[in-house]
């Protein structure tokens, strides 16, 4: 639980930066493509079920309720680090993030999870048809430029 | 209502629910919804009961076939936690 006691830290750091979306990523992984996996159920590091892919799976489909997953709210951030950091054999967990106002490559853009009433969680959605290694391309980008929070328990 | 974004969720947690024995839990799944804040604190502690099962099971080598279960935690999350919020039990999923 000491984890959550220095997250409350980040919490009153991140809750003076108005319009940010996070992920929390295991040291070592990469913060928008899931590269371990082998199992069938990513396509070049992006998972199956956060995207529409074509039916031949060469290509993701625009789709304002799909994306990659974002904490736009401290609440949000929370469970999701919790969740990591329970399922990963105790390493640590940096926050990575980005700002409401960064420019995203064309074809991307952050939209709210319209299951949230209070737009905690956001979609990088895909907003027009392109060829997955176009997709892959646009979110290591997205990762080049997202700041980190290294091991929250540590740094702050 | 309870919003699965995809089938599995639902089915993962009923399995889950059966197998820790949580009968209130695996009603709540069920119907979609909680009746009352009790329900509510039962639906959030067994999510985190079932986190802290997948990590034994995982420890152990067991595989119920599911898949990627980190996906389907992230997910099945989601749907609790925003179901909870959304339906003023913030309160009580914060408290486990």
């Amino acid at each position: 639980m000491d984890q959550f006691k220095t997250l409350e830290n980040l919490r009153d750091y991140i809750k003076e930066i108005k319009g940010f979306y996070s992920r929390p990523t295991t040291r070592g992984e990469h913060s928008t493509l899931y590269l371990d996996q082998n199992d069938g159920e990513t396509i070049h590091g992006i998972r199956r079920r956060d995207y529409l892919f074509s039916p031949c799976g060469k290509f993701v489909l625009p789709s304002e309720n799909m994306g990659l997953s974002f904490s736009a709210h401290w609440q949000h951030l929370k469970n999701i680090y919790r969740l990591k950091s329970s399922r990963n054999g105790g390493k640590p967990v940096d926050v990575c993030w980005a700002l409401e106002d960064a420019n995203l490559p064309q074809g991307l853009k952050f939209v709210v999870d319209k299951a949230d009433k209070k737009n905690r969680h956001f979609f990088l959605a895909v907003t027009e048809k392109m060829h997955v290694s176009q997709l892959v391309s646009k979110l290591k980008w997205v990762a080049d430029r997202m700041a980190v929070i290294k091991d929250a328990t540590k740094a702050l | 209502m309870i919003k699965f974004r995809q089938k599995e969720e639902k089915d993962i947690s009923l399995f889950y629910a059966r197998k820790l024995g949580n009968e209130v839990a695996a009603s709540i799944i069920e119907s979609g919804e909680v009746a009352n804040s009790s329900e509510a604190v039962t639906l959030a502690r067994f999510y985190w009961s079932m986190v802290a099962e997948t990590v034994k099971e995982k420890n152990a080598g067991i595989d119920h076939g599911f898949g990627d279960m980190d996906m389907w935690l992230e997910y099945i999350c989601n749907a609790f936690f925003f179901y909870l919020s959304n339906n003023g039990y913030e309160e009580e999923w914060e408290s486990q």
